[in-house]
């Protein structure tokens, strides 16, 4: 306020015309032309330094506009908080650092788990674990791939390195106690007690280059994280895009998912559009060429498009109607069963999901290892419901909660209306997701509409969480002495067949246990631009961008 | 005296912030979300000890007080401490990293509004009830009631998807810019002396800008044509009719500026309004900017970075205020006499 004493002198308070005659010293006036000028000035001041700087500035290289016109664009359904593969807990960070930094096993588009950056593995004794790693793989650095860093990924994520944030992706890794190189090529990997899916859990763990980290820290790495991948990482700029470049020098990945060599794109653009009608928008005025996770409701306006296909893949997500055995009145297994027949799963899988869903009779998915299908169909039976719940001393019904979780809302609804014939008045009431798992985790609710997810599609990875009476999820307060052992058994064979039958025996326990009850598994559906070739929607949600290519433009 | 009022506004900063912070605080922290769960998401089968590893490594196993203590005497230092949903970054480095956008945002939507409303006001005030007064009236009142997400969506579909006229979402075509020196687009643009950069920048606001801008818009317009109805009839209007000036003058000069003076405090408070309209407006647009980082701090139950962007919008706020107060004391007289 430079004019402080000026003000006082100005304009008595009589008359504001007053001031706008010359006075004296400062008028009015005279000090908006000042300010105005002043302010003119100012603002020309970073032009005049522009002026300057652009003498001497560098004007974009003709790589960027190659790699942006010769980039395939991916509208995300999440923002990724970071970019380092041992630091979250996102299936969206997993498939964009993926094609950054490969991991010793991966998946193919079957699902099959072939070697990556592992040349082939084999299991010594009961627990230990001896990968022979690919030779002449560089990183992006240019540094060479070795066992040191695999273990130091590995140790990272146990914990086993001092001083670092602790990793959430640790139970992702089994229960590996140790790390031991033996030579530059070969890393042993320690169990505790046999553990015969180690390498199904690799595939959720990307190799990271130990020199690299050591140099930049835990901090940059997570916003420059470097690999050995198809993909170099060259621009983040958060909540607005993730570029990345073919690695020219990258070995050409696994051998077992074919073309081997370097990519075919010149890049992959990842941009986090969040709502689904921006990034279907988006994909429609060709500013992007692949929307992922598109809701069901709106995949008919994909198939509209006239420049772009739905592909679609089968979900790894469960849906389902849980129920606490310990209280009443699910205790009575005669009342869980009659939920069972209560609701009708076809109308609303049909109206509510579009048909973009799959009723199931269990909890794992058609794809998974030892898939039991020989329950029935799930179906609706309101005469049965209703003569289970007079058995039980409910003959004019049963007044419940329903909770579920925001997303799940008009399903939640939809069912309950469905499950009014029955005698089942099931109010629902809705949550926010994480504070809904706080109290299942706590099993505080008796009824409740949710989802668990089992994208490493072996039932070690559900199962043992849900339904082990000391499993972290078990949200029914279910406990089975015989699931009990039968996953323990499983979880300690190295024989798949022994598994198999376990978990077989386990799935039909559950189904006449009920712990839950309606089943269903919604598809991953994507849109995809008709430039694309090469890509579709996968059950694990990866956007594997190796493989594929782009027609040029019509 | 300036010296004086400057103090005593600036002062009263403090009370107002440590009670922004505490509500803040307690609300966030009274909703049983828990910002560990969050990050660790669903599936798979965390551990008790991992959960306890994590509430350790950000001290969400202290108690309540002490917490909010422990933020306070950091916060004053410039430390906002470490946000869970950026997996430990420093808060003030993630806001940091937005904040260009938002105000980027910010002030070319308070331009347009300005530019729009002020002659749209003196026009309509003009001859009140006349044809340009009663169209002028219903748009303001479509600004004020349209929701902005809703406008939002309208101009997407009309301008960006069934002409493609416009952007829909985004900051800066890809490849448009390779340098950046401030994170504000437009600013960098000119600094490198990329004329295609600084109109791609400006393409990919107008739409956003025009969804923000609408209420805001509609209240100045609103203000500056009652305002200057008022003006007209007095006294020195007729006056300086009478002494033979033109009309242009009489307006321009005479009625508008003294009209301006009331509008001061509408556009300090619809400017304060623009800022808690980016949230809804850059979810819709997808912009990166600070309203859609603090809707996605919420959800995330992300303490640490709620409160900084709160208080930063408290302090905004209240710094918007004391300016459109200065101001006016500057251009009146009488306020500053009083």
């Amino acid at each position: 306020m430079r004019q402080s004493n000026r003000g006082d002198k100005i304009g008595d308070g009589v008359l504001q015309e007053r001031s706008e005659q010359k006075a004296g010293g400062f008028t009015r006036r005279e000090f908006l032309r000042e300010g105005v000028r002043a302010a003119a000035l100012a603002s020309l001041l970073p032009s005049a330094a522009a002026m300057l700087a652009s003498g001497c500035a560098r004007q974009d290289t003709g790589l960027r506009r190659e790699l942006v016109q010769g980039s395939l664009r991916v509208g995300l359904d999440e923002d990724v908080a970071t970019l380092d593969p041992a630091m979250h807990r996102s299936r969206t960070v997993e498939a964009v650092v993926r094609n950054i930094c490969d991991g010793l096993v991966a998946r193919n588009p079957r699902m099959e788990y072939v070697p990556q950056l592992a040349a082939s593995w084999s299991v010594e004794g009961e627990n230990r674990w001896v990968f022979k790693l690919r030779e002449g793989v560089r990183f992006h650095t240019g540094e060479p791939f070795t066992a040191e860093d695999v273990k130091f990924t590995l140790d990272r994520i146990t914990g086993d390195i001092d001083g670092l944030e602790p990793s959430p992706r640790k139970d992702l890794l089994g229960p590996v106690v140790g790390t031991e190189v033996i030579d530059e090529h070969t890393v042993a990997v320690i169990t505790d007690g046999p553990y015969p899916i180690l390498h199904k859990k690799l595939v959720f763990q990307e190799i990271c280059p130990k020199a690299y980290f050591e140099r930049v820290g835990a901090e940059e790495f997570g916003r420059k994280p470097v690999g050995t991948g198809p993909f170099k990482l060259v621009e983040w700029r958060p909540g607005e895009r993730i570029v990345l470049e073919r690695f020219d020098d990258y070995y050409g990945g696994s051998p077992d998912i074919p073309p081997v060599g370097p990519a075919e794109l010149a890049g992959v653009i990842f941009r986090p559009l969040e709502e689904a009608a921006t990034r279907l928008a988006n994909l429609e005025a060709d500013e992007i060429e692949v929307a992922t996770r598109i809701p069901p409701d709106q995949a008919d306006r994909v198939q509209d498009l006239a420049k772009a296909r739905l592909s679609v893949a089968q979900g790894t997500r469960t849906h389902f109607i849980g129920l606490n055995c310990a209280r009443k009145p699910f205790s009575d297994r005669r009342v869980r069963e009659a939920m069972r027949y209560a609701a009708d799963p076809k109308p609303i899988i049909e109206q509510f999901l579009l048909g973009r869903a799959q009723a199931l009779p269990g909890i794992l998915v058609p794809m998974a290892f030892g898939y039991d299908s020989s329950p029935p169909e799930p179906k609706q039976d309101v005469a049965r419901a209703k003569a289970l719940l007079k058995e039980a001393g409910y003959p004019d019904g049963l007044s419940v909660t329903f909770d579920c979780e925001a997303t799940d809302k008009r399903i939640a609804e939809a069912l309950a209306g469905s499950m009014q014939a029955a005698g089942v008045r099931a109010e629902v009431r809705v949550w926010k997701a994480d504070n809904l798992l706080n109290q299942l985790r706590r099993q505080q609710r008796d009824l409740f509409l949710t989802a668990w997810g089992n994208s490493s599609l072996d039932p070690s990875g559900i199962l043992p969480v849900l339904f082990r009476s000391d499993g972290y999820s078990n949200f029914f307060g279910f406990r089975n002495a015989q699931v009990d052992r039968l996953l323990e058994e499983a979880d300690r064979s190295l024989d798949p067949e022994v598994r198999r039958q376990r978990y077989i025996a386990v799935q039909r326990l559950l189904y006449d246990h009920i712990p839950t009850c309606f089943h269903f598994a919604v598809e991953e559906l994507y849109g995809v631009s008709d430039r694309v070739v090469g890509f579709d929607a996968r059950p694990d949600g990866m956007l594997p961008m190796h493989d594929v290519s782009l027609r040029a433009q019509a | 005296m300036w010296g004086r009022f400057a103090t005593q506004r600036l002062l009263q900063l403090i009370p107002v912030l440590l009670g922004v912070s505490f509500i803040v605080f307690l609300t966030m922290h009274l909703t049983p979300s828990d910002p560990i769960e969050h990050m660790l998401g669903q599936a798979g089968s965390i551990t008790q000890e991992q959960i306890d590893e994590l509430r350790t490594h950000y001290g969400l196993d202290r108690p309540l007080i002490l917490q909010y203590g422990l933020f306070v005497g950091n916060a004053v230092r410039g430390n906002f401490g470490l946000s869970y949903s950026h997996h430990g970054r420093a808060v003030a480095l993630v806001v940091a990293e937005r904040l260009p956008a938002t105000l980027e945002l910010t002030v070319f939507a308070f331009l347009i509004a300005i530019l729009f409303a002020i002659p749209a006001g003196v026009i309509a005030s003009l001859r009140p009830q006349g044809v340009f007064d009663r169209v002028a009236t219903v748009g303001a009142l479509l600004g004020i009631s349209i929701p902005g997400f809703w406008l939002g969506i309208v101009l997407m579909i009309l301008f960006g998807l069934q002409r493609h006229w416009l952007p829909i979402s985004g900051r800066i075509d890809l490849g448009a810019m390779s340098e950046y020196y401030t994170g504000l687009y437009t600013l960098d643009a000119l600094l490198s002396g990329n004329a295609a950069a600084f109109w791609s920048a400006l393409k990919h606001m107008v739409l956003p800008g025009i969804a923000m801008a609408a209420p805001m818009a509609a209240m100045v317009m609103r203000m500056v044509r009652s305002s200057m109805i008022g003006v007209l009839g007095q006294d020195y209007i007729q006056f300086a009719r009478a002494k033979g000036l033109p009309e242009t003058m009489v307006v321009g000069k005479h009625a508008l500026r003294n009209a301006l003076i009331p509008t001061l405090n509408i556009v300090a408070l619809q400017t304060g309004l623009l800022l808690s309209g980016n949230m809804i407006i850059e979810t819709v647009f997808q912009y990166p900017g600070l309203g859609k980082l603090a809707v996605d701090a919420i959800g995330a139950a992300d303490y640490p970075l709620v409160q900084a962007v709160v208080l930063l919008y408290a302090v905004s706020y209240v710094l918007l205020n004391l300016g459109a107060d200065a101001l006016q004391a500057m251009l009146d007289p009488r306020v500053r006499m009083a």
